[in-house]
């Protein structure tokens, strides 16, 4: 008996010193895992489209970006066959717990979608690009909830592939009664032909460095770059120096800009087209620029329109075009952030693009498949 | 109680007409397009107890197949916790095996296998800790439609959480993300469906 209350004490003192995402983690288990709200998943799918309605989110608190409510499981497109497709375009939305009024998407934080790049990969005998990337397909975030690749293109899969989706709910707004909402994710295919031409994903992302001896004292006049990342654990990587880095970091009130080589993560071996870009930004973000440093041009610019009487993002542009724009392996390439927190606190901030650049290599794979 | 849940389960599936055959997995897209099927086969192994594991080890058996290395710090843990209940799910039937195969065989001697794997708990016919060359581990990894390699700083190896499913005639039957809830829910019942459907 005096061990369960000590336990329930001890608990208790340790819940209570969790920040604010990882208690969203607990409860969403608690809620789930005694079926206190709906755990269940709701899956369709039919022959061009799939979706996947989310068990409750319960939203008892202000969650910033990354902090709220989260399920995540795996799926396929349709386990009972075995047929290649063509994923064509992503949708995401805020539900009512009766799954068919739709909400504000202001309770959308990401939805991310992943492959289980082995099996994706070595069906394909590409196991070389097992492990060399993370392997996130796509992300749709608050601001650009919807999009579709342009005509002619698309991600190759097979329906019985395993694909992980993970979705996060957002609410920078509402205090008061704790209120039940739900996700759903449609994911658009279509079946294979010749004529289609395959898409790779590669995910670009500013990272800033901070102190690892003292991360949350900074920046200072001698390294003006340094950041305050929100946490260490999650989102920190080292360069090849050793020096650490954080992609999800502190914006001060008022205006900055941020840059980020990006020619590491784009990988080219060769010259390329890009087709589109889905850009993932936090509130406060104004503008993401895709800059070849080479040549010193833009080579596309996503505009965030932030709300202007409450937090979040209204709408954030995408890029998408079938004639596309070349990438060459010796050009330098980065991102370039402008934000402008306009409130009197601290925010944070992540700037991401999934680029889609034109896979060769898969091309001539599929150019000879037989179904 | 375990007991009554595995039967209620089994008799479920025996009952549910509806219940799909399960994908085979295990082939490739060769250069001329077509799909070409194989088999799971070993050469080479040894297992925690110092015995050769070959294909006639796993012959007839439906087993789980996973890579992991006995240092590991990051994803090896709550996969190795996994692993253990199913292990203890399906202790009674002797045609179930899991398998794990060490990517750091220069660290994961015979006798570090056998001191990890007693830490289990788990019977060795019910869950054999493999090692094997670089090479070999490699091949297999790829037979298994997985990889593995060192991270740059050298504190880690790359690879996966997802564990394959192979059936009684070696082909593999499915993947799993072991440190995802409904996967496991997903393997454990696939796993019992292949089981009934072998006796």
């Amino acid at each position: 008996m005096w061990f369960i209350v000590l336990l329930t004490i001890v608990g208790g003192i340790y819940y209570l010193k969790l920040p604010n995402r990882h208690k969203a983690i607990v409860k969403t288990l608690f809620y789930h895992g005694f079926g206190i709200v709906d755990e269940r998943w709701n899956i369709q799918s039919n022959d061009s489209s799939i979706s996947l309605i989310t068990p409750t989110l319960v939203l008892d608190n202000i969650y910033k970006s990354m902090e709220g409510p989260k399920v995540v499981r795996s799926f396929q497109i349709d386990d009972s066959k075995n047929e290649l497709v063509w994923i064509t375009s992503f949708k995401t939305k805020a539900l009512s717990t009766n799954e068919v009024d739709q909400l504000s998407n202001d309770y959308i934080c990401h939805t991310n979608i992943d492959l289980y790049e082995g099996e994706h990969y070595s069906r394909w005998q590409l196991n070389h690009r097992i492990g060399k990337q993370y392997p996130r397909l796509t992300s749709m975030s608050n601001g650009i909830e919807s999009y579709a690749f342009p005509e002619g293109f698309g991600f190759p899969v097979f329906t019985n592939e395993n694909l992980m989706l993970a979705t996060q709910s957002l609410n920078h707004n509402i205090e008061g009664d704790p209120f039940d909402i739900k996700h759903e994710i449609q994911i658009g295919f279509k079946p294979h032909n010749n004529d289609m031409k395959p898409l790779m994903s590669k995910t670009v992302f500013v990272m800033l460095p901070y102190d690892s001896e003292n991360p949350f004292q900074g920046p200072t006049d001698t390294n003006p770059n340094m950041c305050l990342p929100v946490e260490t654990k999650n989102h920190s990587y080292k360069n090849e120096n050793g020096q650490a880095l954080s992609g999800h970091w502190v914006i001060f009130p008022g205006k900055d800009t941020y840059r980020y080589d990006i020619t590491h993560q784009l990988q080219l071996k060769d010259s390329t087209n890009m087709h589109h870009i889905a850009t993932h930004l936090h509130p406060f973000a104004e503008r993401l620029e895709f800059r070849d440093k080479t040549a010193d041009s833009t080579l596309f610019a996503s505009e965030a329109e932030n709300y202007t009487d409450k937090i979040g993002l209204k709408s954030v542009s995408y890029f998408s075009s079938t004639e596309g724009i070349m990438l060459y392996p010796d050009h330098d390439y980065e991102l370039v952030l402008q934000t402008h927190n306009t409130t009197n606190i601290n925010q944070d901030m992540m700037a991401s693009m999934f680029v889609f650049l034109y896979d060769k290599e898969m091309h001539d794979k599929l150019k000879t498949y037989m179904p | 109680m375990r007991c009554l849940t595995r039967f209620i389960l089994i008799l479920f599936l025996s009952c549910e007409t509806s219940t799909k055959d399960l994908p085979i997995l295990s082939y490739t897209v060769n250069d001329s397009g077509q799909k070409t099927f194989y088999n799971i086969e070993y050469d080479g192994f040894t297992n925690q107890s110092g015995e050769s594991f070959s294909t006639e080890t796993i012959e007839g058996k439906i087993f789980i197949a996973n890579f992991f290395f006995t240092r590991c710090p990051s994803i090896c843990p709550p996969m190795r916790t996994k692993l253990i209940s199913i292990a203890e799910e399906f202790s009674e039937d002797q045609n179930f095996l899991i398998i794990s195969h060490t990517i750091d065989p220069e660290h994961d001697s015979v006798s570090v296998l056998k001191s990890y794997a007693e830490a289990t708990e788990i019977p060795g016919n019910t869950w054999q800790f493999i090692r094997a060359s670089k090479e070999k581990t490699k091949s297999q990894a790829e037979m298994y439609m997985t990889n593995f390699k060192p991270k740059e700083d050298g504190s880690d190896f790359y690879h996966s959480s997802y564990v394959a499913l192979v059936d009684s005639d070696r082909q593999i039957r499915g993947f799993y993300n072991i440190l995802e809830s409904s996967d496991v829910n997903r393997l454990i019942h696939d796993i019992e469906f292949l089981v009934l459907k072998s006796k």
